[in-house]
């Protein structure tokens, strides 16, 4: 199954200048690896280890989340407003399941 | 005694006022409550090749975060650098007594020297937001995040 | 034929008593069994699904290298959900304060007799320090 990703721009339309800030919400049990289960047993690893953002193909950021990221994660970045695009996000875990998700950026 | 066998003495035994205004004095002198660079270091080195001493704190790295936080699971953080962003390589944070001290690295390629994340602390510590600038430097903010500790009823 | 049997039966049981992995947690009922065949201390954990202070515990302190090393030389875990019916009657009977407890049995004398309590998450270095004095109070090697 496909990792859900929501994104948001605040403020949702910003004039053209403005600093927009970005929202990354993604839908993901960040298993640390060092949990432990009812029966004591060790729950693997798996979290997010790669979230990539493009605007208009160009990557603009990229994290790198550790074992110590909370489960279904924020990622929020701000950037300056000066032309409208398409924002794309992509993600992988440690299972190699994958997200994508693209939002456009209007100008007001 | 030092101020890190104060620390680990203190930390068992129930805060009175004199306490409170030991931990003051202490935390005065420029430790941070739950301190651990040995830990520290091991993510340091693995992440950046780099030890504490070549970090510089820094009034240019702003980091926020709760002082106190209910449960370790889900603490907000929010780094941001007054920096041209331009000259802002990549944001990396820390925090000193996880098992594995490396929060997460984010690397900036045309955003605003900033970033927003929830993290988990495994217990009273530390974080350490270090930005790393084009030129080489890491500069650094800390501020110690007290997890409570207790139980439901 | 019976001698056989039971014969049998018996190097059965000591093979699937040797191979009882203490790295892990059991029900009640197969945790306080194995504290009194193995001789161990019997720590039962009462959780709950809802509370940030047992997810603490789950997350950072239970697998911490050196917390995990003790339990698994010298207790036996047994995991309560203290919302479940047997967790319910568990709590009552152990007059628990809420989630997280711990809650240690010796075996004696084919009983199992209270050896200390806890309430409350705590940190990785206190907890191991209260695991090893209720250890070294029953005495034997492995406490350290």
């Amino acid at each position: 199954m496909a990792i859900n990703i929501l994104v948001r721009f605040n403020p949702a339309r910003p004039k053209a200048g403005d600093e927009v800030r970005v929202q990354i919400v993604v839908q993901h049990p960040m298993e640390p690896g060092t949990r432990r289960d009812a029966s004591g047993k060790l729950i693997p690893a798996d979290h997010i280890n790669e979230v990539n953002v493009t605007m208009d193909g160009q990557l603009i950021a990229q994290v790198k989340p550790g074992p110590g990221t909370s489960a279904n994660p924020l990622f929020a970045f701000k950037m300056k407003a000066n032309k409208a695009g398409q924002l794309k996000v992509t993600c992988k875990d440690l299972n190699g399941q994958t997200g994508e998700r693209t939002a456009d950026l209007t100008l007001a | 005694m030092d101020r890190r066998t104060f620390l680990k003495a203190s930390a068992g035994a129930v805060a009175g006022t004199v306490l409170a205004n030991q931990l003051t004095s202490a935390l005065a002198q420029g430790g941070l409550e739950g301190e651990d660079i040995a830990n520290l270091e091991k993510g340091l080195r693995q992440v950046l090749g780099k030890s504490f001493k070549d970090l510089t704190p820094s009034q240019q790295v702003k980091l926020v975060a709760p002082t106190i936080a209910e449960s370790g699971a889900n603490v907000p953080v929010e780094i941001e650098a007054s920096l041209p962003a331009d000259q802002v390589k990549a944001i990396h944070c820390f925090c000193d007594k996880n098992a594995n001290p490396l929060l997460f690295t984010v690397v900036l390629n045309g955003v605003l020297p900033y970033y927003a994340t929830r993290v988990r602390v495994a217990e009273t510590a530390p974080v350490r937001a270090v930005v790393e600038t084009k030129d080489g430097r890491l500069l650094m903010a800390s501020q110690s995040v007290r997890v409570t500790v207790g139980g439901c009823g | 034929m019976r001698y056989i049997l039971f014969t049998v039966m018996g190097i059965f049981m000591a093979v699937q008593a040797q191979g009882v992995d203490f790295n892990r947690w059991y029900p009640y009922a197969q945790a306080s069994q194995y504290a009194q065949s193995q001789g161990r201390i019997l720590m039962v954990y009462f959780w709950g699904e809802a509370c940030p202070y047992c997810d603490q515990m789950n997350t950072h302190v239970l697998s911490d290298p050196r917390v995990a090393s003790i339990l698994e030389r010298r207790f036996v875990v047994a995991s309560v959900d203290s919302h479940s019916p047997e967790g319910r009657a568990l709590s009552a009977q152990m007059r628990t304060l809420g989630t997280p407890s711990f809650v240690f049995f010796v075996p004696q004398g084919g009983t199992l007799k209270e050896a200390g309590r806890l309430f409350g998450s705590r940190t990785r270095a206190q907890f191991l320090s209260e695991l090893q004095q209720i250890c070294a109070k029953v005495g034997g090697e492995g406490c350290g």
